[in-house]
């Protein structure tokens, strides 16, 4: 027989209200600080033992909420193409470099070497935080407090951060990056056509004058309706003058 | 999964404490008792155009027309009525309209600028004109909104009575401003393009410009908000707000990133809509430039850049002390922001 813990009923509690009707919203503000604190915590007691390597507490892409030691580049993609669920297995085959033409594997290759000279920052930035953490809990005149400890964390990262991200190496990086996206957004077209033309799907160019042809359509209804309303609206003034004349 | 920070009794308890709450919290309560009264005077596919009933105190004239920017959404300006803007300008008497551009799906891509700007925003104002039967407006443009109210002014003189542009950029080439740097490098690629940008991309650029304090720090001080309802009832609907930002249709937000942050038209007088271009030198109504002196989104000599553009006469400013948000959301500031624009109208 055991006896439930309160950190056991906590979890409890935590569980059951994700899996429940709870808004999104709160769950993801739940979810937040569940592992904000979780972080905090571990924060502090690396601190307070004195370990030697505290730059992992200011890893960038972990803080923006990127596994980064499970899923490298594939959040990023799904992030910034707006792709919510992952490629079926026999499609994302195709996107695996030693399956694909040499094309898309430049793209990646490229993607990928941008984003292993911004990680590279990344470590510079964590390092040059612990640096200035150090440095600040050296030149505090007493032990310094959890919530010391927390501002000098914050203020070395946020330091660390502006000062590296407008450097040129970053914005090259940077640069980098986008163009890689860029190109492999192109592919990812391409790889569309591709399928599209395959499965007998109307192409991108179709869909595309698709669009056009709507929005087109759609500000000319619009165009029309103001001029109908304005129309209405100067003859019914006119009606109210003759009205008031009478 | 028991580690260390389970052990932090005081963290649990106020961990525990906010579960509860938010176990109990009637969400639609929450949002039916948070927002000032509107109603929907006008749509046009996505976009909806909103009157705010007014408050019983004496009626101002002219109208102003709220125009907020297409990243996130307009409803900041009303995100909980200690802090509405709205709902102050409405104590002061004004009749307030707002626009809302809504969520564009890919149908929505191909839409412009120009489109925007003398197509949607262009009815809009005619709509306000002849709902509160005046031939002028005023228009307060926030950020992005302010850009778009100051191109359509320029293009439009005649339609507009005062404007007031609230941490508005117009210079996009200031130094150490990391979006204004970051925005020339997105659109570093020459092709064009349509693809809507993912709204879930840009809240991560945004948090990304204070990493550490925008995804950990503001977590942190749990016991400042659960023993009080307001701050965190104040919190969850900034949440909310924060991570609910609209897709942006491709060709407008392609435009805005190539003619304003990579080419600055706007303030070296090259930019042009519809053919048409577009001079702020052409603004012949008074304007009220508001701008937040700890702006990271907007640099406030971004903002500041208006008054080589309009004449001396016509020209004020003023600075708030605050960020980007904060700046018109903020009691304090609000207050400040809302006094001066009284004074001003």
């Amino acid at each position: 027989m055991t006896t439930k813990t309160t950190s056991d009923s906590m979890i409890e509690q935590f569980n059951r209200l994700i899996d429940s009707s709870l808004a999104i919203e709160y769950k993801d503000v739940l979810t937040a600080f569940k592992e904000q604190g979780e972080f905090y915590q571990q924060f502090l007691n690396e601190a307070h033992k004195g370990t030697p390597d505290l730059t992992s507490f200011w890893d960038i892409p972990s803080t923006l909420g990127f596994q980064t030691n499970t899923q490298p580049a594939f959040d990023w993609f799904h992030c910034i193409t707006g792709s919510a669920s992952p490629l079926p297995e026999s499609l994302a085959q195709l996107f695996d470099p030693s399956n694909s033409p040499q094309k898309t594997q430049e793209s990646i290759i490229a993607f990928q070497a941008a984003l292993s000279t911004l990680n590279t920052i990344h470590v510079n930035i964590g390092q040059q935080a612990m640096h200035d953490f150090l440095q600040l809990k050296e030149k505090s005149p007493t032990p310094p407090s959890n919530e010391e400890l927390c501002q000098f964390w914050l203020k070395a990262g946020e330091a660390a951060f502006k000062e590296a991200c407008q450097q040129p190496d970053y914005l090259q990086a940077q640069q980098a990056l986008y163009l890689a996206f860029s190109q492999l957004k192109t592919v990812q077209q391409g790889f569309f056509i591709q399928l599209s033309q395959f499965l007998g799907l109307p192409s991108q160019q179709t869909v595309d004058e698709l669009h056009e042809s709507l929005h087109q359509l759609r500000m000319q209804f619009a165009e029309h309706q103001e001029q109908t309303a304005a129309t209405i609206h100067t003859l019914k003034q006119s009606i109210d003058v003759l009205q008031k004349k009478q | 999964m028991t580690s260390s920070f389970y052990r932090s009794k005081h963290w649990t308890s106020d961990f525990k404490q906010l579960m509860d709450q938010l176990e109990h919290i009637d969400s639609d309560h929450q949002k039916s008792s948070n927002h000032a009264p509107y109603e929907l005077i006008h749509q046009e596919n996505k976009l909806r155009l909103f009157r705010y009933l007014p408050l019983d105190v004496p009626q101002k004239n002219t109208p102003i027309l709220c125009v907020y920017a297409l990243i996130n959404r307009p409803y900041i300006l009303d995100i909980v009525p200690e802090r509405s803007l709205v709902l102050r300008l409405l104590k002061q008497g004004y009749p307030v309209y707002l626009v809302d551009w809504g969520y564009p799906d890919a149908s929505d891509c191909m839409t412009t600028l120009n489109d925007y700007i003398n197509g949607l925003l262009y009815r809009c104002v005619q709509q306000v004109k002849r709902h509160s039967d005046v031939q002028k407006i005023d228009l307060l443009g926030i950020c992005q909104g302010g850009v778009f109210s100051l191109c359509y002014t320029a293009l439009h003189p005649s339609c507009i009575r005062q404007l007031i542009t609230l941490v508005t950029p117009v210079d996009f080439q200031v130094k150490d401003n990391t979006v204004e740097q970051w925005g020339k490098n997105a659109f570093i690629d020459q092709k064009p393009s349509h693809h809507n940008i993912p709204g879930q991309a840009l809240t991560l650029l945004f948090k990304s410009l204070k990493p550490f304090q925008l995804n950990r720090e503001k977590y942190r001080k749990l016991d400042q908000l659960i023993h009080d309802k307001k701050k965190l009832n104040f919190f969850l609907e900034m949440e909310k707000w924060i991570n609910d930002s609209p897709d942006l249709a491709g060709k407008a937000a392609d435009e805005f990133g190539r003619y304003f942050y990579q080419k600055n038209q706007l303030h070296l007088k090259a930019l042009r809509l519809g053919n048409v271009a577009v001079l702020l030198e052409n603004i012949r109504c008074p304007v009220l430039n508001i701008f937040a002196t700890y702006d990271h989104i907007v640099a406030p000599q971004s903002s500041a850049a208006l008054q080589q553009h309009i004449s001396p006469k016509l020209y004020q400013e003023f600075k708030l002390e605050g960020g980007h948000i904060g700046a018109f959301i903020n009691k304090a500031t609000q207050q400040a922001l809302v006094n001066r624009v009284d004074a001003w109208l």
